[in-house]
């Protein structure tokens, strides 16, 4: 068994570009790690000017020292022209983690080639990636995305902060600077605490395995939220500081399909406030979700707690309001407001029934149950609708009616409809398992490749070619 | 009298293993005179995955061709695939030294050899150096400025190149069954000695080879090869899709796709139904010829634009190319004439379906393009190399020595 500083030698921590170096730059000044951050960019000024000590020029013979101006396939050209070079600090990692900023030349460029250099050394690949703001345009958004689907699709664990999200982190009275300052700050936590979290030995051990089997879930995406107070008793704060940290809304966070907890605590804290704590946040998850946990302790002050939580959350609601993203003012609300408007036309009838309960009761019961009763709701109707259509005895009745409402609409559409309302079909199906033509839905993560199943992907501009295209991730 | 000469061609395809021996005659013609094929395995999107099964392979073809053509084979012509490989143009300047002005065959070899040498990776491998046109100050497309009056001549190379090591493991298969290798040939290259004539090249055409595993491409503009690659998707992919979308074995779905499978997605009656009889225990397959047909036209329109995406952007709006050639054993799919001119909107020209020709013929096999290229390849550089003098030259030059 190794000891922990070997173990952490074989970590190999890489800020590329600009957003990359900047968020790695928060973590600059703890010594144990010093001599495993290294910088990759193309820009040789900021290079210089980066406080990490390990510098790597990228494609120093293809731009002289400029950067990438945005564009991808320079930053790629980059990438490759340095693969000896990046190549050499990954010698002997174990665990590399590169953390860069999506939606510019270097960030999509450079990263998806560290990635397979990477894997290609057998490393266990963490890519931490920010997606851009909204207003700096469209373009950068899906080229983000884009990014994030070839990552995904090399790494083994992404783990995605959009900074739109994020925004409910920021101290809205601050500067830009500050407001910068605080993300890359909490960003640099998080990156700390993957090595800390996975190489030091605990009560309860978390391990790389468990990671990946929490990101190998199919159709989710994987977040992380961190914690920390300074007396375990402080349930409400701890949770209040998680879910703010977890980027979820309160709708999302029942999307929860598993979850991994990791407590660092001091030698006084009690076993009952971690179960407290645990309990708590089991309450917002949904009712199938998994959680795993795992216990430390080894903290200088004694009453301290520290929770790092990674979830994984079912795509669908968090995707569709990635994909829909032109439209700013329409997404707002869904993000800020807790419980989306459609719950709030259904209460009346809610009330009706409760109405035995007393007032101020309802006043603290009334969303959960709103929420349980909603979702009653909405399966019951669900389940109608699939009987439905399991009355109907052409097997085909489903891709009929895609295929008649394509008659107007051009053949891209067509796929998204098909790709759309095969998903919707199988969240419908819920247990009953029954083959039908034409249905097969899983994410590109598990999904059956067929006769490719054993090779190397085919991966052109994030989209896995052997997959039938009506089956990709549009 | 020159002899008639024999070449062999062989191509290890994803699907199919094949030798092809054929006849050059005086006057230029080939008489195929037999074929070795055997279905492939251990090949994948053109690229060899597992050595020892491709060994056996090409022996078996080795064999077969031996038997059909009744000659001895000791060497080949290969043709490589993959997606590794790609074309990429390269030009070379030179700039007349001040004393001079008129063009030399040293000038034009200078510059030949700096289009050339293209700065490439350790593990590439250079298949074809392909040099185009001349232009002189300006003035394009000549072919021998060699004594005209210019300051800066400058030239094209087209060259293709892929991955070293994938490449050396064809040679290596081939060299263990023991054949010798005469030249390598990046497969499209081959078909289109065979499928385009100089006046087409001149025209400007795109002939793309969608074979089971790949798909490769190349492009001729006013003579000129500009463009060429190949995209590791092919047929392969069309009834894996079928698989996997109707959720039915991998053999049921090839058999569905070659006799049913149409790739224009709507031509067929809504709600028409087509039936594989399920064999070897499989069950009977039931679908609607408009899904079936919907997966495939899916597939190979990405396919056929994905090919076009890789192309110079205004080469069919400004009428560059005329004419696309479609050849490959999936060029044999219903229906992709109609898709192939809904994407590029030029003619199409494909060799006529196999099972219409009254007599087997394999020059009208669009399956066996890339074998009957490599030979005439062969006969290509056999005609550029300098004619290996008789006995009787022997001596006569001898006899002038002395």
């Amino acid at each position: 068994m190794k000891n922990i500083q070997e173990a952490m030698d074989a970590v190999r921590i890489l800020a590329v570009g600009g957003a990359g170096c900047s968020i790695v730059e928060k973590i600059c000044d703890q010594p144990d790690w010093q001599d495993n951050l290294y910088a990759l960019n193309l820009d040789a000024r900021l290079l210089n000017r980066s406080l990490i000590a390990k510098k790597i020029q990228l494609g120093a013979r293809l731009t002289r020292g400029l950067g990438s101006g945005g564009n991808v396939s320079l930053g790629s050209q980059a990438a490759l022209e340095s693969q000896e070079a990046i190549l050499r600090t990954m010698q002997g990692a174990e665990l590399v983690i590169q953390v860069c900023g999506l939606g510019g030349g270097t960030g999509s460029g450079v990263s998806p080639v560290v990635a397979q250099l990477a894997k290609e050394q057998g490393a266990f690949l963490v890519s931490i990636v920010t997606c851009p703001f909204l207003f700096e345009g469209e373009e950068r958004t899906v080229l983000a995305k884009e990014t994030l689907e070839e990552l995904r699709l090399i790494s083994d664990l992404v783990l995605c902060f959009d900074n739109n999200l994020m925004e409910q982190l920021i101290d809205e009275d601050g500067g830009v600077l500050k407001a910068f300052d605080h993300l890359n700050q909490a960003l640099g936590a998080v990156i700390l605490s993957i090595p800390q979290m996975l190489y030091s030995h605990g009560l309860l051990r978390i391990g790389m395995d468990d990671l990946r089997q929490l990101s190998s879930e199919p159709q989710t995406v994987c977040q992380v939220g961190t914690a920390t107070v300074d007396d375990a008793t402080q349930t409400e704060e701890i949770l209040t500081q998680l879910k703010k940290t977890l980027l979820l809304s309160e709708k999302s966070l029942s999307a929860v399909r598993s979850c991994i907890l990791s407590f660092e605590v001091g030698s006084e804290v009690k076993l009952s406030a971690i179960e407290a704590s645990v309990n708590a946040f089991r309450q917002y998850l949904g009712n199938d979700a998994s959680l795993k946990l795992g216990i430390k302790v080894g903290m200088q002050q004694s009453t301290a707690l520290k929770i790092l939580s990674f979830v994984s959350v079912k795509e669908t609601t968090d995707q569709s309001m990635v994909a829909d993203e032109c439209d700013i003012p329409e997404i707002a609300p869904i993000i800020n407001s807790p419980i989306p408007k459609k719950i709030e036309s259904i209460a009346p009838i809610v009330e009706v029934n409760e109405i035995e309960i007393e007032e101020a009761e309802i006043e603290e019961v009334e969303e959960c149950l709103l929420v349980e009763q909603v979702e009653e709701l909405i399966e019951s109707e669900l389940e109608d609708s699939d009987e439905l259509e399991r009355q109907g005895t052409n097997p085909f009745s489903l891709v009929q009616s895609s295929m008649k409402q394509d008659e107007s609409q051009d053949e891209e559409e067509l796929e998204e409809i098909s790709l759309s309302s095969m998903i919707d079909s199988k969240e419908d199906e819920g247990d009953h398992d029954h083959v039908r033509y034409g249905q097969r839905t899983e994410s590109t993560h598990t999904l059956d490749r067929g006769k490719f199943s054993s090779t190397r992907r085919l991966i052109v501009d994030g989209q896995d070619l052997d997959l039938p295209p009506a089956l990709r991730n549009i | 009298m020159a002899k008639a000469k024999i070449h062999v061609g062989l191509e290890i395809g994803t699907s199919t293993t094949r030798m092809v021996v054929g006849e050059v005659g005086n006057d230029g013609s080939i008489t195929i005179l037999g074929v070795g094929e055997v279905p492939s395995s251990g090949v994948l999107r053109g690229e060899i995955e597992d050595a020892a099964t491709v060994i056996q392979n090409v022996f078996d073809a080795w064999e077969l061709a031996q038997d059909n053509a009744d000659v001895d084979i000791q060497t080949v012509f290969l043709s490589v695939t993959g997606e590794h490989i790609c074309g990429e143009n390269n030009q070379g300047t030179f700039r007349l030294p001040p004393d001079e002005s008129i063009i030399s065959q040293s000038h034009m070899n200078e510059v030949l050899e700096i289009a050339r040498d293209i700065s490439l990776t350790n593990d590439q491998f250079v298949l074809h150096r392909v040099p185009g046109l001349y232009s002189l100050d300006a003035q394009q497309n000549l072919t021998n400025p060699s004594g005209l009056t210019g300051r800066t001549l400058d030239i094209y190379c087209h060259i293709i190149h892929g991955v070293k090591s994938r490449i050396t493991n064809s040679f290596r298969c081939v060299r263990e069954v023991p054949l010798d290798i005469s030249d390598v040939v990046f497969a499209p290259i081959a078909a289109a000695q065979f499928l385009l004539n100089r006046h087409a090249k001149q025209a400007g055409a795109l002939l793309i080879d969608i074979g089971g595993g790949t798909t490769d491409y190349v492009l001729y503009v006013e003579g000129q090869l500009v463009s060429s690659g190949s995209i590791g998707l092919g047929g392969d992919h069309i009834s894996n899709d079928i698989a996997l979308m109707l959720n039915i074995p991998w053999e049921q779905a090839e058999l569905l796709k070659k006799m049913q499978g149409d790739a224009n997605g709507h031509r067929c009656k809504s709600g028409e139904v087509v039936r594989l009889k399920g064999t070897n225990g499989l069950p009977d397959v039931v679908v609607e010829r408009s899904q079936l047909n919907e997966i495939i036209h899916a597939r190979l329109s990405e396919i056929l634009n994905m090919v076009k995406s890789r192309l110079p952007e205004d080469v069919f709006k400004r009428r560059f190319c005329k004419a696309v050639y479609l050849c490959g054993g999936t060029s044999l799919m219903r229906g992709l004439g109609d898709l192939a001119l809904n994407t590029f909107g030029v003619a199409i020209n494909m060799l006529s379906d196999v099972e219409n020709s009254e007599v087997p013929s394999y020059i009208e096999d669009p399956r066996y393009c890339t074998t009957i290229g490599l030979i005439r390849y062969a006969q290509i550089l056999e005609a550029e190399l300098p004619a290996k003098k008789g006995l009787l030259g022997k001596v006569k030059s001898w006899v002038k020595r002395g």
